[in-house]
């Protein structure tokens, strides 16, 4: 960034601290407020900052930059809508001086929102995303990141500059915590609609990334499978019953969910653990007995665990064992 | 860039490359290929800068299939059947002749096997025929193929490996070689002297997959043909159904190879036909997902086994199984049937005996081609 004089005026390249000199009035309808390039934050209630305003003034001009037809916001964006929502015609600001590049106003624009608090996943993607932008080299703009607080590494910028690209539903979802970066960036990959529509599907269940991944497996493999649209999945009314269902928790609309869209990537499966349960039901094995097929019914060798605090105990076991062998539910589960 | 375009019975090869390793440089067989291959050629001395120009590419597998590296093999020739564990092996003893295949098919397991995959060709002949001498030399039956790491055939159109093997493996009586292929380019096995040493084998599968996942690859009718070819000159046959691809309707279209093959080739003359189901290393799926995102095989329902393949749920392999080896009892009841890589649950419910009861799947396959390739019985 620009040089640093001794000169109390210019701290950066000459910005004009002094506010006799430097602040003046603007009038709001002159600023566009439609240009958001150098906008970071993701905050959009106004309720604290226009109460602090109305009563103690503004106490931080923002800053704008003249660009011949319109004032452009560089920093302030929640200050000037404040000032719009108290219905103030003119607001003070200081205007930059026309000699700034876009790589300087765009770390004026970082340093005014991540110096003083911590940027979400969205902001850092916007901070990043608007040093890249700005900043061909690369040398200068890892220094640059690394000096405003963004990660500087390639592999973590190259996925913090997708963030903010992706659609608007998906980043409504990062803003709610309905999902995090990396499903985010899966999401991204996929069409908009199914992405915007899996952001609502994991908003309504509120379950965790690996929750996520999980279902996401479940329909795109049966979408591949099956031939229709992860939209079409969701939208069908099986889906849909468990969750429009007021009665149902989340918890168990989850599961039920979850055991629904396993049950019919995997029908042969499904129906053979269900047979099996079904079985080892009949086997009454009660609560100190458990008995474990192979994995995936895969194997030959089952497993069979006990419970017992004393020898008595595991002997009043013998009898139950001898019942389990010759139990023809038992026979039908080794059969298969 | 210059792209050579190799035609064989409609099989494209499209090769645009040919690396040599400076030490082989002068060696009369590579030589003989690259007066064969009009490709753009550069010699190198380290096999890193052949794997660099893969890695560069946007698709790395496909870029293996374009490039052919002439080299010489410091390793062995002779390996085992890499097997798996927990599942039962055929014993069979590969040689090594070279890696990978320009045909794409998109199950191919060598697409992950190898690191970088890459189309290798060992060119120190005099090596793999001292070896070759040696193996043989043991007074065993052996059975040994090429087609485990490449496919066996795809070689004939630069080189004349095959003719050379076929020939040694004529001259002895108690090995057989078995050459595995999807091609059809067997004109250079016509005229030589094999003595029913030689087996001629086809990889078969529907016209559905061969349509869908088998790109570059022969036609169901045409690899067919060209057993009946091989047949007529009086090469003993083999035909692998493998993989066995799980989708709506593959039992009827299982059905319906089963029967072409036999208007084909005569059941006597098959000395074994093997059924194995799709299996692949879970870091197959993803490939198959980037390099052929239209494929569905993968959408199956899989399991993980005990050796950390993917494979079909068991039932569904062995119903698949139960209907195969039905159609084939029906038209060749002679016809030696054995599974690839499965337990004996499957051997039982699927064949009606365990391998082990009849003296292991070795044995099995050792007395078929005692019989059929009219090998010396051994002490």
């Amino acid at each position: 960034m620009g040089s640093k004089s001794s000169d109390k005026q210019d701290v950066h390249r000459g910005i004009p601290l002094d506010p006799a000199i430097a602040v003046q009035k603007v009038m709001l309808s002159k600023v566009d407020l439609a240009d958001s390039t150098f906008r970071i934050t993701t905050c959009t209630d106004l309720n604290k900052l226009v109460l602090s305003i109305q009563n103690l003034g503004l106490l931080h001009p923002p800053l704008l930059e003249y660009n011949s037809l319109k004032y452009v916001i560089v920093c302030g964006f929640r200050r000037i809508a404040a000032c719009m929502k108290l219905g103030w015609k003119k607001v003070p600001v200081t205007i930059l001086k026309e000699n700034f590049d876009r790589f300087e106003l765009a770390q004026l624009a970082i340093a005014d929102n991540a110096l003083q608090r911590s940027l979400n996943l969205l902001e850092t993607s916007r901070a990043v995303k608007l040093l890249t932008d700005t900043c061909a080299d690369q040398k200068q703009f890892k220094q640059t990141s690394r000096d405003l607080g963004l990660p500087s590494n390639p592999s973590a910028t190259a996925k913090a500059v997708k963030i903010c690209q992706l659609p608007l539903k998906i980043q409504d979802g990062i803003l709610a915590d309905t999902i995090n970066m990396s499903m985010a960036l899966e999401l991204g990959r996929l069409d908009p609609e199914v992405a915007e529509c899996l952001v609502e599907f994991f908003g309504q269940l509120k379950v965790g990334l690996n929750k996520q991944r999980e279902l996401l497996l479940l329909l795109n493999e049966i979408s591949k499978r099956e031939d229709i649209s992860i939209r079409h999945l969701i939208a069908e009314k099986k889906l849909q019953n468990i969750l429009q269902n007021a009665e149902l928790d989340r918890a168990v609309k989850r599961q039920k969910i979850r055991s629904y869209l396993r049950q019919r990537r995997f029908p042969a499966i499904s129906r053979a653990e269900k047979k099996y349960e079904k079985l080892v039901k009949q086997l009454k094995l009660g609560n100190n007995i458990n008995l474990m097929p192979p994995k995936d019914f895969e194997g030959m060798t089952y497993l069979m665990t006990l419970r017992f605090d004393n020898r008595q105990e595991l002997n009043n076991m013998k009898e139950k064992f001898e019942k389990i062998i010759h139990h023809p539910s038992f026979g039908k589960i080794l059969e298969r | 860039m210059v792209i050579i375009f190799l035609i064989i019975k409609k099989l494209f090869v499209i090769l645009t490359k040919l690396y040599i390793d400076q030490q082989i440089a002068d060696h009369p067989t590579t030589r003989s290929i690259q007066d064969r291959l009009n490709v753009p050629t550069e010699i190198v001395s380290r096999p890193q800068q052949v794997y660099e120009a893969l890695s560069s590419a946007a698709d790395p597998v496909q870029q293996g299939k374009e490039i052919l590296y002439l080299t010489r093999n410091r390793g062995a020739f002779f390996k085992k059947c890499p097997g798996t564990s927990h599942y039962t092996c055929c014993d069979y003893q590969i040689l090594h002749i070279g890696t990978f295949c320009h045909m794409d098919c998109t199950y191919c397991v060598l697409q992950t096997y190898f690191h970088p995959p890459l189309l290798q060709y060992f060119v120190n002949h005099e090596d793999l025929m001292s070896e070759l001498d040696m193996v043989l030399s043991q007074k065993k039956i052996l059975r040994i193929g090429t087609g485990e790491f490449t496919d066996s055939l795809i070689w004939e159109l630069w080189t004349d490996v095959s003719n050379q093997l076929v020939q040694r493996f004529g001259a002895q009586g108690h090995a057989v070689l078995e050459l595995k292929t999807k091609t059809t380019a067997i004109e250079g096995l016509q005229n030589l002297v094999h003595n029913r040493k030689t087996i001629a084998a086809w990889s078969l599968n529907t016209h559905h997959i061969i349509n869908t996942q088998e790109r570059a690859t022969a036609s169901l009718s045409a690899r067919l043909k060209a057993a009946a070819r091989c047949e007529s000159w009086g090469y003993p046959l083999a035909f692998h159904f493998d993989p066995l691809v799980i989708y709506d309707g593959c039992e009827e279209d299982y059905k319906q190879v089963i029967q072409d093959l036999f208007l084909n080739v005569t059941a006597d003359n098959v000395v074994w036909i093997s059924l194995g189901t799709l299996r692949f290393p879970p870091a197959l799926k993803t490939m198959i997902q980037n390099r052929f995102p239209e494929s569905k095989i993968i959408y199956e329902e899989f399991i993980t086994g005990p050796d950390g393949k993917m494979r079909y749920f068991k039932p569904l392999r062995i119903k698949l199984y139960r209907k195969i080896i039905a159609c084939i009892r029906e038209l060749a009841p002679a016809v030696l049937v054995y599974l690839c890589m499965e337990d004996d649950e499957v051997w039982q419910e699927a064949l009606g005996f365990k391998p082990f009861e009849v003296g292991g799947l070795p044995h099995m396959l050792d007395v078929s081609a005692v019989k059929h390739c009219h090998l010396e019985p051994v002490r």
